[in-house]
């Protein structure tokens, strides 16, 4: 075999991705072959002073400064996925049928109807009944209702 | 005649005359109705209970029932669970006078809101209740029970016809509204709320309340924005605001809210009572869905869509909507 | 609790949003790490780590769990790279200098010996010496440096390189031989000796 095809080996060699047999090949070649030998004394450095190159560190605050891209994301994001944010598996009660309305109105969220499609922007009318029965809950004596906003994804 | 025995029907009818008036004695050293609603408000931020409270709620053509489990804490704390209807089963509401959460527990969705326990809060239930004071008949009716408690029972019927009405009944220990029942302008019963179970002073830490819940955000994570004048409004947002110049009589300025991701404004004035909600945001937000029953006066002026609701007469709507600048 | 990267993603899936932030905070480092051998400097280092990051969030719920998490995590961050490159493909590729490392307001002595022993010059070397590799590394084709980047960098096995990179075991090995020895030439100098 030519040098040519031997020094091609000494990567897998030098990151210990050989049979045993390949191995022993190699390791017999390397005592007889000079310039094989230095390759590969060459590949040793290489891989020395890359490793001693400092590891690079962000800057602190990477998870703060995440939330807040996540939270930006998500008001731009939302006009082109519907649902992206609820991909996951959800761990709500299942409802069989929509039918009332009510629960509808109840757990609108706002956001949820404008993420629509990519170009118009989209509000289902409810939310503002909602808001409607915010401002009427308002008034109320018996404490007020928190009307939900959460709204169920099929 | 023997004196004793006239001294005796003396003291007899002044015996009787007591307690005859034992009972208009309630009536006459009688609290005021006012002064029953004002130690009312002070209540809902002044106690602490657990309990249960029933919503029924009527909307056109459809109606439905939220019954929650309440704990408060003086002064601004409360926290509710949610047992039906089924859909909201796991909804939580946490307040802490600082901000409102909502959230679906066991998952990771939450949303944040002003406080309702607020200062910010107290005051404009204050305001609304000044508000009654001017455009309500307040009258106290028979004395009842709520939960075997004696209850005040007070009527607001509305000075200027056209307008909804309410009575309540307020617990006349801690003069906590227990019950409440609002009619629209036309008398129809549109909500009831009462509780139907209720225990007072009970003390819970705070703090493992707040275990399954999402971190506190910071007010900018509000989805929605509340502000006392259209002028803290105005220097908010970047888009000009157009607000009502006629106004149905007793009606006032409440509050404005931003929602929607901060496109839709919603400017709410109020009699105390009832309440006009006007909506407007730019018009290329469409609208889909539709309402059943009432709808709402929806038009397009300036680039922008309004949308009014009220419970007030068709005319009154109209009048409002034309006066919008 | 020291949950395991498999364990997290369950939990995130179940509705925990705090197992995010710590699956986050476990493997930023050493995304940044990889980001920045690829791309070369900093300011897109931080820039592409966060667009990881925030992939990460938007299709943690796809990942079913057939390969270790961080073969699926590494995937997503060369294919951040690479996609981020490629739109760059007009643009002159960056030589990492040390204008770069100043934005930060790195202090040049920062960079670590790895050496025992101390001396001005070898501090001098070093980071000239630590420069000159940034540099060749760069100067790589995006697939090469990628493919080199994380087998040095995070140690990753052939076997977890072809799942990653989804090729064959040939395809890595010659990746790895052809990137090595063309830093072998362009750093030659140091190679032998003199350092």
């Amino acid at each position: 075999m030519s040098c040519k095809k031997w020094k091609k080996k000494l990567s897998s060699y030098l990151d210990n991705e050989v049979s045993s047999r390949e191995r022993s090949k190699i390791e017999k070649h390397l005592k007889s072959c000079r310039a094989c030998f230095n390759q590969f004394e060459q590949l040793g450095r290489l891989h020395r002073l890359v490793r001693s190159i400092p590891s690079e560190k962000p800057r602190s605050g990477f998870y703060e400064r995440l939330s807040e891209r996540l939270s930006q994301k998500k008001t731009t994001l939302r006009e082109k996925l519907v649902g992206w944010r609820y991909g996951w598996q959800l761990s709500f009660p299942r409802v069989g049928k929509i039918a009332i309305a009510v629960s509808a109105v109840l757990l609108v969220s706002v956001s949820f109807y404008i993420w629509r499609s990519p170009t118009s922007y989209e509000v289902n009318i409810k939310v503002f009944e909602e808001e409607y029965l915010r401002s009427q809950q308002m008034n109320s004596f018996v404490g007020e209702l928190a009307l939900p906003v959460f709204f169920e994804i099929e | 005649m023997n004196p004793g025995k006239g001294f005796q029907k003396v003291l007899q009818s002044l015996f009787v005359l007591i307690i005859l008036s034992g009972g208009m004695t309630s009536g006459l050293l009688a609290i005021e109705p006012k002064e029953i609603l004002t130690r009312s408000l002070e209540a809902q931020f002044g106690l602490d209970f657990e309990g249960i409270k029933e919503m029924k709620f009527r909307l056109p053509g459809r109606s439905y029932t939220i019954t929650t489990s309440i704990i408060q804490q003086k002064p601004d704390f409360t926290y509710t669970t949610t047992s039906t209807p089924t859909r909201l089963k796991r909804l939580v509401t946490l307040d802490d006078g600082e901000f409102r959460i909502e959230h679906i527990w066991g998952s990771n969705k939450s949303e944040f809101f002003p406080s309702l326990n607020s200062p910010k809060a107290k005051e404009i239930k204050r305001k609304s209740l000044d508000l009654i004071f001017n455009n309500y008949k307040i009258s106290r009716l028979l004395d009842g029970y709520i939960l075997a408690r004696p209850a005040y029972v007070i009527s607001l019927i509305p000075k200027h016809p056209g307008n909804p009405w309410r009575k309540v009944w307020i617990d006349k220990k801690t003069y906590l509204p227990l019950k409440e029942e609002d009619y629209n302008r036309r008398g129809e019963l549109i909500s009831s709320s009462f509780y139907t179970e209720i225990h007072f002073d009970k003390r819970f830490s705070k703090e493992k309340f707040y275990h399954d819940l999402p971190q506190r955000p910071r007010k900018k994570d509000f989805s929605q924005k509340r502000f006392l004048s259209l002028k803290d409004l105005r220097r908010k947002i970047r888009f000009p605001v157009s607000s009502p110049y006629y106004l149905p009589l007793g009606y006032e300025f409440q509050e404005a809210v931003l929602f929607s991701k901060e496109k839709a404004v919603k400017l709410t004035y109020t009699n105390g009572l009832g309440v006009i909600c006007l909506f407007q945001m730019p018009s290329n937000i469409k609208l889909r869905g539709y309402l059943e029953g009432a709808h709402p006066l929806v038009w397009k002026k300036g680039g922008r869509t309004f949308l009014l609701m009220a419970d007030i007469s068709r005319k009154e709507l109209i009048k409002i909507a034309q006066s919008v600048k | 609790m020291q949950y395991s990267d498999e364990e997290l993603v369950e939990r995130y899936g179940a509705g925990d949003g705090e197992s995010f932030r710590m699956l986050v905070e476990r493997y930023q480092d050493r995304v940044y790490h990889i980001v920045y051998g690829i791309v070369g400097n900093k300011d897109e280092a931080e820039d592409l780590s966060q667009e990881v990051f925030l992939r990460v969030y938007r299709f943690l719920h796809r990942f079913k769990g057939k390969s270790r998490f961080y073969t699926w995590l590494y995937r997503l961050t060369v294919n951040v790279c690479l996609s981020a490159r490629r739109k760059r493909k007009n643009e002159p590729g960056k030589i990492f200098s040390l204008a770069d490392s100043s934005k930060y307001g790195d202090d040049p002595g920062e960079i670590e010996l790895t050496d025992e022993s101390f001396s001005p010059l070898k501090v001098l070397q070093n980071r000239e010496m630590a420069e000159t590799i940034k540099s060749a590394i760069n100067s790589l084709s995006e697939v090469l440096k990628s493919t080199f980047v994380l087998r040095e960098f995070e140690e990753l096995s052939y076997e977890e390189l072809t799942r990653l990179f989804r090729c064959s075991r040939g395809t890595i090995k010659s990746r790895l031989s052809r990137a090595r020895e063309q830093l072998r030439r362009k750093i030659e100098p140091y190679l032998n000796g003199t350092v």
